[in-house]
């Protein structure tokens, strides 16, 4: 069976994410020894740097659902078609490998499909602060993150995608009917996800407790001062090895660094002297 | 099998107003009481030549000279409403590999009131180094401090080097060395941790060498300690010591209330803050021998 990392990455004005993605397919590619194939879904041409970071470059097909908006996420629904592999780890751009979690497959290839339910945050604490997370404490929700997804090809996951899809293109009135309290004022996919799997009856099973990552989003951090921003208020070291070191503290097994004035060119080029 | 001599090492550096090598044959005794080990004491030179009166509780007493390369002033609080500003002097503690006597070493805070043997477990196993993350307010309604849970906000783990046990290898003299190397350059990093206070604190610099040598938090290699410290803070007041009894009496304080509870505790190993407390009870006890 084929497996492999599909990375969604459609730029905006202000931050170029298929860049990111090409940074995270390098450390992929760095610390995953034997699944390793990263596949970028984009629209248009993609830069003939970040061309070498990729196995399948795959354009997304259809309309462009993520045309008008600011954080191009409505596009996601089609990984199931997209994916080119039999197994599918999906990722956020954002994010970079320091570890090798390849013993994650075994156990996620019991599942058709399942999304990461906890996070860490840099001093890794599992994240218990519902800060961002209110529409699903309120409306019991299973606490799904997209940021890294399983799902395999299957009859169940074709079930999934179909709402999945549904809930992406009618949000509003999904998140209504679903989830009211506190409901997104737009379209999120960690709550399209969870609002899918409430609907199918696969809310007790949809999240795994193995996968993780180390979740950068500020108010999250365990910090007693809240802060807009953590990028400038911890100190970021890429060691020449390509651990990464924030807040003196080593960061595994996936570092989900959010804010993107995090990936330095200094940082991308270190990646690149390592990995190609 | 080679037998390993073990034994218990208190610092004692005197400042103005608390008197160290009172406290810590207060803690000597109720140390050897319990955990029936000798007690060596590290003292400055000064308090050496002053103290011998009391030399006969220690299996050894180690003058030694202390340089102060640190702000060191620091407000000693005595319950709520009284404190004292006094110079600090903490900043021997990494030359303990050095100075012990033995081959398996219990330091102890001269702060703390022994209360049980748990301790003497860390000598039966095959730990290098046993250190405290945890401590527990001995009011349970005040909550956790965020200040003895990390070093500063943002920053790694706090470990506490009021009690620990080493044993001698090359192992645990990396460790004291990266203490040493740290308190060298402390100001470095403070703040690299972002550490306000320029205050040299071993807590601090003990948590940060295991952060270097754990690889940034990667490989934690070191042990705890068993059994649980329990600590009053320096806004409780330590009323009464009953020294046959082992009963301590406090007044706690209600988190930032300005109320107060009376406490009774026995059979705890108590790491009482309020040193100028302390010290009052610890010399009214000291009277008798």
């Amino acid at each position: 069976m084929s497996k492999g990392y599909l990375i969604f990455a459609q730029n905006t004005e202000s931050v170029d994410y298929v860049r990111q993605a090409y940074t995270q397919a390098l450390s992929i590619k760095h610390t995953q020894p034997n699944i390793n194939s990263v596949s970028l879904c984009t629209i248009g041409k993609v830069d003939k740097r970040y061309q070498k970071g990729f196995d399948n470059i795959i354009q997304i097909p259809d309309k462009d659902d993520a045309k008008d908006s600011a954080w191009k996420i409505e596009n996601r629904w089609k990984a199931l078609k997209m994916s080119p592999y039999e197994e599918t780890v999906v990722l956020d751009a954002d994010m970079l490998f320091t570890s090798n979690v390849e013993h994650w497959w075994d156990n996620l290839e019991k599942q058709d499909i399942s999304f990461t339910g906890n996070v860490l945050d840099y001093r890794h604490n599992v994240v218990t602060d519902d800060f961002y997370r209110k529409a699903f404490t309120k409306n019991d929700l299973p606490n799904v993150y997209s940021g890294f997804y399983y799902f395999k090809k299957s009859q169940p996951t074709a079930d999934f995608f179909k709402v999945f899809q549904n809930v992406v293109h009618n949000w509003g009135e999904f998140y209504s009917a679903v989830c009211p309290k506190n409901k997104p004022p737009r379209v999120s996919i960690d709550v399209s996800a969870a609002v899918a799997a409430k609907i199918l009856g696969i809310e007790d099973t949809i999240c795994n407790t193995f996968t993780t990552f180390v979740h950068m989003k500020p108010a999250i951090l365990d910090w007693e001062h809240r802060r807009p921003k953590w990028y400038g208020n911890l100190a970021v070291n890429l060691l020449d090895n390509l651990d990464l070191v924030v807040g003196n503290m080593i960061q595994q097994p996936i570092f989900h660094y959010v804010e993107s004035d995090f990936l330095t060119e200094d940082m991308v080029k270190k990646y690149e002297s390592k990995v190609l | 099998m080679v037998m390993m001599s073990k034994g218990i090492v208190l610092f004692a550096l005197n400042n103005e107003r608390v008197d160290y090598f009172d406290l810590a044959t207060f803690c000597a005794l109720q140390a050897k009481k319990h955990l029936k080990l000798p007690v060596t004491i590290v003292t400055d030179r000064n308090t050496y030549d002053r103290k011998q009166e009391y030399f006969d509780v220690y299996d050894k007493v180690i003058p030694i000279d202390i340089n102060y390369k640190h702000k060191s002033e620091k407000r000693f609080q005595n319950g709520f409403y009284d404190s004292v500003l006094v110079n600090y002097r903490n900043n021997a503690r990494y030359q303990i590999y050095d100075l012990t006597p033995y081959d398996q070493t219990l330091v102890i805070d001269v702060d703390i009131i022994v209360g049980n043997d748990n301790w003497l477990k860390m000598f039966d196993s095959d730990e290098v180094l046993c250190i405290s993350r945890n401590s527990q307010d001995i009011n349970f309604d005040r909550g956790k401090e965020k200040q003895f849970t990390y070093i500063s906000d943002e920053s790694i783990p706090f470990y506490w080097a009021t009690v620990f046990y080493f044993k001698k290898c090359d192992i645990a003299r990396k460790f004291f060395n990266t203490v040493r190397f740290v308190q060298e350059n402390w100001d470095y990093y403070r703040r690299l941790h972002m550490i306000k206070s320029e205050l040299f604190r071993n807590d601090f610099a003990f948590s940060m060498a295991l952060n270097i040598l754990s690889n940034y938090g990667e490989n934690h290699w070191w042990g705890d300690l068993p059994g649980r410290i329990f600590h009053s803070m320096d806004t409780d007041v330590l009323l009464d010591y009953n020294d046959g009894t082992g009963e301590s009496k406090m007044l706690v304080r209600h988190g930032t209330k300005k109320s107060h509870s009376y406490q009774k505790i026995k059979g705890l190993n108590l790491h009482i803050m309020n040193k100028l407390s302390l010290q009052e009870q610890a010399q009214k006890c000291l009277k008798d021998i």
